[in-house]
């Protein structure tokens, strides 16, 4: 190292405490405050949506759309990448319980709307409370757009496959119109799946879209249980159907909406394929209804009843709660109102601190941070009681 | 590890000795250094997890580390560095950590450089030098420099008061010839062939102002204790990280309230009284630790505004404001082997030019210089079998993304990570593209999202020889300006990064328990008077 004057070298050290107190002098007393990138988050996520239903329309005896526009602003909503969901929050009964619906409206409309469709058919009690309410002019809240239900070009596939069961329709729906709208990837074969032909949602428009667009959009309808005189494909979304009508398996990506049986069977279907698993994403929307469809599901330790002590900000309490349902539902009917969104195991927002008690945790919802497996905390929309229990709700 | 967990429920008239606004590193290791100092600490923090952007996020079948690459100064288990002192045998937490494999792996393309480094100032030497002719003497000699002003740095850390000069200028000479210089200034003294430059240089990533800027003291110690020290990283991830010390603090009685911003902080009389939440909650208590910038507390947090010194407008407006990032998060179906990756930590680009890489930090473009993670290497078990862990970070330097609307958005991330994926592929001659299982994208937005952090910023302030660490320490007790505020995060004195979040936490806190008993103790004697009349 060359050798230089250390006093020189000293009074360069001290000189940057000079400089520091030269340039906080000479600085503006005014911090700026306009911050465009929290502004650009509030704008793409904001805290809650206000909506208005601005029409409702049945789609068939038992599939209602809802067109949601702002109630509070004329901006565009919040876009949203195709198959991503709303969470709507409503008070029924006691509390406010909030349930996720896909859009079923395409992105470039969210300048002015969003669409949700609700079906009937398969109806808990929000359902029937938003088909007994909910008219036009209904004021609504929610939240998002939330969910990881969508294309992407860097991952999938150029074509997909698109199975689809009942009301499991609206990821899709809003898919095949973002593709031909913006006139991109990807190519989409539809196998749509009902139990009656009369059941089919959005059939005559995405038939027409199918017709206008050839080599784009293929729908193919499968029909469980048809009319006698119904001349198209019955049965279920088989193996078999899947494979007349694509070429070669590994050059698609498999999209998977509808009822849990639905998507269970195609789960099994598709495994025949022996796919890599990049190939094949599935969206679980919702509850799961029943747990002893799980096979790992202890059954004998099932108990009528538990007792759950919780602690919920400045709240503390207990509550009883049936281990059929997830502790999510049991907070949800004694009135509390936690966060909770995707409802299937995955965002994580109704994170749960468990301080005693046992549960059980379907392997195939459980989407915990490994660390929050080590420490105890619980996912309660995933979540069953086995025992009486002690949480601290986030 | 357990801990014990006591039930956590808030009164809202409780009155607490301390409060603690944030609970990233910085806000935890504050409240954890006090609440085992039996103070009654209470803990706000907005979103509903700990940790800030030490934290984690699961997609698929893979849980992705936000932010973390490697922290220094943990050490190995017998020979403890600071860090791993402070987190065990001051916070008594058990945290497993696993050790990275080598300190870096760098591809320079321009340049031909494919080189992985070893950990160990020794082997790191003797790796260049076989690799550069004639460079092992002056190697060692700048990295004997690098030794001194590390442990100078340790001994004015352990001093109070004003730094004895004689000392300083007879024991480490080495401190005081380079204190006041930038990296490039000091460099050029030494006689290190370009092609070295290149090969030590990688760090100064990590503190994200190019080396005609960065102080040379920051530097040299960051380099030095990296190689000397190694780099570790949580098992669990960071979020297992912030996770403990929640649970350390849970055990200790600590209140802690998740899903609670905290939108002001009182001020009465020129000093703190507590804070108000978002949801209008009101909580007293005589100090406040922020785990939040001087931007937002005193830019709009203060209540009331009239309450923030002119000087604290002054001293928060002349600072610069570092980089956010981008990070792109790959899970991939195939094993690190069977993609012919074989290390944890590369820096990869075109060439060593930090001047170049920090303008490009300006552009709105997928950037040149990258910062990859390979977490498998560390951490085998981090995903499935079969499954590779791989995220790239490139900074983001401040009002790039300014402009972006909502409608532009998703387009622009995704244009960008196609970008940064395509340069990370080549520069790893790695096929990635067929591999993606998952992919998640996070960009100034989105750590503005979760964090809250004033536009998304990552990296604290920028450290300029003027406002490095030094200049900051050495002006720190006249850069107080409300009487039981303290800061406890990388906008602080010691910087950004995760052991100076943890390193200002400490600070913080000793600061809060030296006043607090003062307070205490003036209390009593207010009292005594009180009884007389």
């Amino acid at each position: 190292m060359q050798k230089r004057s250390l006093e020189d070298d000293m009074t360069k050290m001290f000189s940057v405490i000079s400089e520091r107190s030269e340039r906080i002098a000479a600085a503006d007393a005014l911090i700026d405050m306009h911050d465009p990138i929290v502004n650009l988050a509030n704008n793409l996520h904001p805290p809650i949506l206000h909506l208005r239903i601005a029409a409702v329309k049945d789609e068939t005896n038992f599939a209602r759309t809802y067109r949601l526009k702002s109630s509070t602003t004329k901006a565009p909503l919040p876009p949203f990448k195709a198959g991503q969901y709303l969470v709507v929050m409503e008070n029924v009964d006691q509390g406010i319980v909030s349930r996720p619906y896909t859009i079923s409206s395409a992105p470039h409309q969210a300048d002015s709307f969003y669409e949700i469709t609700i079906s009937y058919k398969e109806a808990g009690f929000f359902s029937k409370h938003a088909w007994d309410k909910w008219k036009e002019g209904t004021e609504i809240t929610a939240e998002g757009p939330l969910g990881n239900f969508y294309y992407e070009p860097m991952r999938d596939k150029d074509k997909i496959v698109a199975l689809a069961g009942g009301s499991g329709i609206t990821p899709f729906r809003s898919m095949i119109h973002d593709v031909i709208t913006e006139n991109k990837d990807p190519q989409i074969t539809l196998i749509y799946g009902n139990s009656n032909e009369n059941e089919i949602i959005f059939g005559f428009e995405l038939d027409q879209l199918a017709q206008a667009n050839p080599g784009i959009i293929k729908i193919i309808h499968v029909i469980s249980e048809p009319s006698t005189d119904y001349q198209g494909i019955t049965g279920l979304i088989s193996m078999e159907i899947i494979r007349s009508v694509i070429d070669e398996p590994a050059d698609y990506s498999y999209f998977i909406c509808g009822p849990e049986a639905m998507y269970r069977y195609c789960l099994s279907e598709l495994a025949q394929l022996q796919l890599p698993q990049r190939l094949i994403r599935q969206e679980l929307s919702g509850n799961f209804k029943d747990v002893n469809i799980f096979s790992d599901y202890p059954a004998d330790k099932r108990v009528r009843e538990v007792s759950i002590d919780y602690t919920f900000r400045t709240k503390n309490g207990n509550l009883k709660a049936n281990p059929a349902e997830t502790v999510l539902t049991a907070f949800e009917r004694a009135g509390l109102e936690p966060q909770a969104h995707c409802r299937s195991g995955e965002c994580g927002f109704c994170r749960t601190l468990l301080l005693s008690g046992e549960t059980y945790v379907p392997k195939e919802t459980d989407r915990r941070r490994a660390a929050d497996l080590e420490y105890g905390y619980i996912h309660p929309c995933s979540t069953y009681p086995l025992s009486d229990l002690e949480v601290e709700i986030i | 590890m357990a801990y014990t967990k006591n039930k956590n429920h808030i009164h809202s008239d409780d009155i607490y000795d301390v409060i603690v606004v944030g609970s990233g590193l910085g806000g935890l290791s504050a409240a954890l250094k006090l609440a085992g100092d039996g103070v009654k600490v209470l803990l706000l923090e907005r979103h509903n997890l700990p940790g800030g952007f030490a934290t984690s996020f699961v997609r698929g079948r893979f849980e992705f580390e936000v932010s973390l690459h490697e922290l220094s100064d943990i050490g190995p288990p017998d020979k403890k560095g600071a860090v791993r002192r402070f987190l065990e045998d001051e916070l008594l937490l058990d945290i497993d950590f696993l050790p990275v494999p080598e300190a870096y792996h760098l591809i320079l393309e321009d340049e031909g450089i494919n080189l992985s480094l070893p950990f160990g100032v020794d082997n790191f030497i003797e790796t260049i030098a076989g690799q550069v002719p004639d460079c092992l003497d002056v190697l060692s000699s700048f990295m004997a420099d690098c030794r001194q002003i590390s442990r100078a740095l340790s001994c004015l850390g352990t001093v109070k008061g004003p730094p004895d000069l004689d000392l300083l200028k007879k024991e480490y000479p080495e401190f005081v010839a380079t204190a006041g210089y930038t990296v490039d200034e000091v460099i050029e003294r030494y006689n290190l062939p370009a092609k070295v430059r290149q090969m030590i240089y990688p760090y100064w990533c990590y503190i994200g102002i190019p080396t005609s800027r960065l102080s040379f003291t920051i530097f040299a110690v960051m380099l030095f204790s990296y190689l000397s020290k190694g780099a570790y990283i949580p098992r669990l991830t960071s979020h297992g990280l912030s996770t403990a010390m929640e649970m350390r603090l849970r055990e200790l009685g600590t209140k802690i309230l998740f899903n609670t911003k905290v939108e002001k902080i009182l001020v009465d009389g020129g000093r703190v009284v507590g804070v108000e939440s978002a949801q209008g909650e009101n909580f007293k208590a005589p100090f406040v630790i922020a785990n939040l910038s001087p931007h937002l507390v005193y830019g709009k947090m203060i209540s009331p505004q009239s309450a923030v010194p002119e000087e604290a407008l002054k001293n928060t407006s002349a600072r610069r404001l570092g980089t956010s990032a981008i990070v792109v998060y790959l899970g991939l179906d195939r094993s690190p082997e069977e993609l012919g990756l074989t290390s944890y930590s590369y820096f990869i680009g075109p060439s060593m030019n930090t001047d170049k890489a920090y303008a490009g930090f300006f552009k709105m473009k997928a950037q040149d210089m990258q910062a990859v993670i390979c977490l498998n290497k560390a951490n085998p078990q981090c995903s499935p079998p079969g499954t590779t862990i791989l995220s790239s970070t490139t900074l983001v330097g401040p009002g790039i993304w300014d402009q972006v609307t909502p409608a532009d958005y998703f387009a622009l991330k995704s244009k960008i990570a196609a970008g940064i994926i395509d340069k990370m592929s080549r520069y790893l001659g790695v096929s990635l593209s067929q591999h993606i299982e998952e992919i998640e994208v996070a960009t100034p937005e989105t750590f503005a999202r979760y964090t809250g952090s004033y536009r998304g910023v990552m990296y604290g302030y920028e450290q300029d020889p003027w406002d490095s660490i030094m200049a900051r320490s050495m002006l720190a007790h006249n850069e107080r300006f409300i009487k039981g505020l303290e800061f406890a995060v990388g906008f602080a004195t010691m910087g950004h990064g995760y052991a100076p979040s943890l390193i200002s936490g400490r600070m913080a806190s000793s600061v809060v328990l030296r006043e607090l008993k003062k307070l205490h103790s003036s209390e009593v004697v207010n009292h005594d008077k009180g009884d007389v009349q």
